[in-house]
């Protein structure tokens, strides 16, 4: 055996490194070098914090309120939304509140919806500012991703169901509200909009607006995908209620004839085949 | 352009009104449309199946609609031995034994085991991945493509490589288990080209000192010979590992939370930022 290959696994083992912090037991929980009973608690928000949690970086309380926002807009309680139909499923079943919630947000986990789309969408406009930056048009942009990866769809514009994005125009007033200013990914993602909308009635999305205007504060892909990773929970919370509040099974019964069976007929079972 | 006001509507996709399948069918019962009588699968009446096919027969027919050949039907029951327990020391078995340890909900347990299992590491999107990649190179010479991926290998990495899905090192070194499973499963009739040329990959992996089989790769190797789809196979291999957690948590589930260590503030460590 070489001693070397194993070193690193023999150096942790048994042993915990944090870069993030830990509970002192008895004068403070630390996170990221702040102490969460005696320096955070009553003067941060639970956003904040969450943000803090993830990014080591704590936010100034408009940002948080800003994302707190945006978790608004993201998660309804509407019992078609995916998501919610799973978390709806679980409460007609009668489990705990918490597997129906853990059900549902790996069911947001998607490509079409919910955090599935963060990376996606933030890759897209990061490197879409910076082809602007070197000197390629908005059109340009989009067509060149689209012969890249062999797709019309780009990430951030367009959504399930409906055309047009009415969540994007609440939280462009909520962040005029907060005085933020609107970026460089945000301004490109606007002209890219623009062309989109010309080309296919297409808008941009509230993930794609959400990934422009972080972008734009240094947030990371994969920071925002942490930060996004529970954003459908109140709509789940309220589906699942709402299912367990009925009586069980009652949601959405199907007969045995709402299958449509496209399988072989009924056959027999051959051991000789 | 975007900052005038959106005019918001259903898009007018057209949903279907009923589920389609090819896999179930259901007789309903004359006093209740709710209720069935009968039910078969791919055709055949469930009550036939329950006598005359064995468990592993009948997942393959759930799964492909085919009814396998003996060759396959030993190879998939193997396979089910060789993936039933990750291990004690595996994250995701864990992960189980952690939360039977703190007396999750034991609804919870084999859940969120699978959840952890889900990975892109040693977990079932490496299994995806590892299908995909096998696929795409199985018309490539194994050794040449070993050999390339070991010079592409980044000389910088800290912990583990897999120069390709299913294929590398575990802890520094070579995973003998994994390897010892795959002899066995490669001696099988049923095992086909995807295994023989996995085989000669990691062979070569293991001869220049960069691992060789993982059990992700063993696995995705097995469904390409059995002619499942990669989509099938990352919760396949959740599935298959499931035993094993349901019964390394079983084991914990009785004992106090000191039954674990809980890491000592001596051995606890907080890198400053």
């Amino acid at each position: 055996m070489k001693t070397n290959a194993i070193a690193l696994w023999d150096r942790l083992r048994g042993t915990i490194r944090s870069r993030i912090g830990g509970w002192r037991v008895g004068p403070d929980v630390v996170i990221h070098g702040r102490g969460l009973l005696n320096e955070l608690l009553g003067d941060t928000s639970y956003f904040q914090l969450l943000m803090l949690n993830i990014t080591g970086r704590l936010p100034e309380r408009r940002l948080a309120d800003w994302v707190e926002g945006t978790f608004m807009c993201l998660s309804w309680p509407d019992a078609r939304i995916w998501c919610n139909q799973i978390a709806t499923y679980a409460g007609t079943l009668r489990t705990t509140p918490t597997a129906a919630v853990s059900a549902g947000l790996l069911a947001s986990e998607s490509r079409l919806y919910g955090p599935g789309t963060v990376l996606s969408a933030t890759h897209f406009i990061v490197d879409a500012l910076k082809s602007e930056q070197a000197g390629i048009a908005a059109s340009k942009i989009i067509e060149n991703y689209r012969h890249q990866y062999k797709t019309r769809a780009i990430p951030g514009f367009g959504r399930p169901v409906a055309r047009g994005d009415e969540r994007v125009v609440a939280m462009k007033r909520l962040a005029e509200r907060l005085q933020f200013e609107i970026g460089p990914h945000l301004l490109l993602a606007n002209s890219i909009e623009a062309e989109l909308l010309k080309e296919a009635g297409k808008s941009m999305n509230l993930a794609g607006y959400i990934m422009a205007f972080l972008s734009d504060l240094n947030y990371t892909a994969e920071e925002i995908h942490a930060l996004y990773s529970v954003c459908v929970e109140a709509g789940l919370l309220a589906c699942y209620r709402d299912a367990r509040q009925a009586p069980p099974d009652a949601f959405m019964p199907m007969r045995i004839e709402d299958v449509n069976y496209s399988g072989p007929p009924p056959r027999p079972w051959n051991n000789q085949q | 352009m975007s900052d005038e006001p959106q005019k918001v509507e259903r898009r007018g996709d057209r949903f279907a009104e009923r589920v389609e399948t090819r896999i179930w069918l259901e007789q309903a019962a004359p006093d209740n449309p709710y209720n069935a009588t009968e039910a078969f699968c791919h055709g055949y009446a469930l009550q036939d199946v329950l006598k005359n096919c064995s468990y592993w027969e009948y997942i393959y027919l759930l799964l492909t609609g085919n009814r396998c050949s003996p060759a396959q039907h030993a190879l998939l029951e193997k396979l089910g031995i060789a993936l039933a327990n990750p291990g004690p020391r595996h994250p995701a078995t864990r992960a189980v034994i952690a939360a039977a340890v703190s007396k999750t909900d034991p609804v919870n347990v084999l859940p969120l085991g699978l959840n952890v299992l889900a990975g892109a590491h040693l977990g079932a999107a490496e299994v995806g991945a590892g299908m995909q990649f096998l696929r795409r190179h199985l018309k490539r010479d194994p050794i040449d493509e070993a050999r390339q991926r070991i010079a592409e290998l980044e000389t910088a990495t800290s912990g583990d490589s897999h120069p390709a899905p299913g294929f590398g090192t575990r802890f520094g070194g070579t995973d003998h288990l994994s390897g010892a499973l795959a002899t066995t499963l490669l001696l099988e009739p049923g095992a086909g080209n995807a295994l023989a040329w996995a085989g000669h990959f990691a062979q070569e992996l293991e001869r220049q000192g960069h691992g060789g089989w993982l059990m992700p790769g063993l696995a995705a190797a097995a469904y390409l010979d059995l002619g499942l789809h990669p989509k099938a196979g990352p919760g396949l291999f959740q599935w298959m590992s499931a035993p094993g957690l349901l019964a390394h948590a079983a084991e914990m589930s009785n004992k106090p939370l000191t039954a674990l260590p809980f890491i000592d503030d001596s051995r606890y460590f907080i890198d400053e930022d």
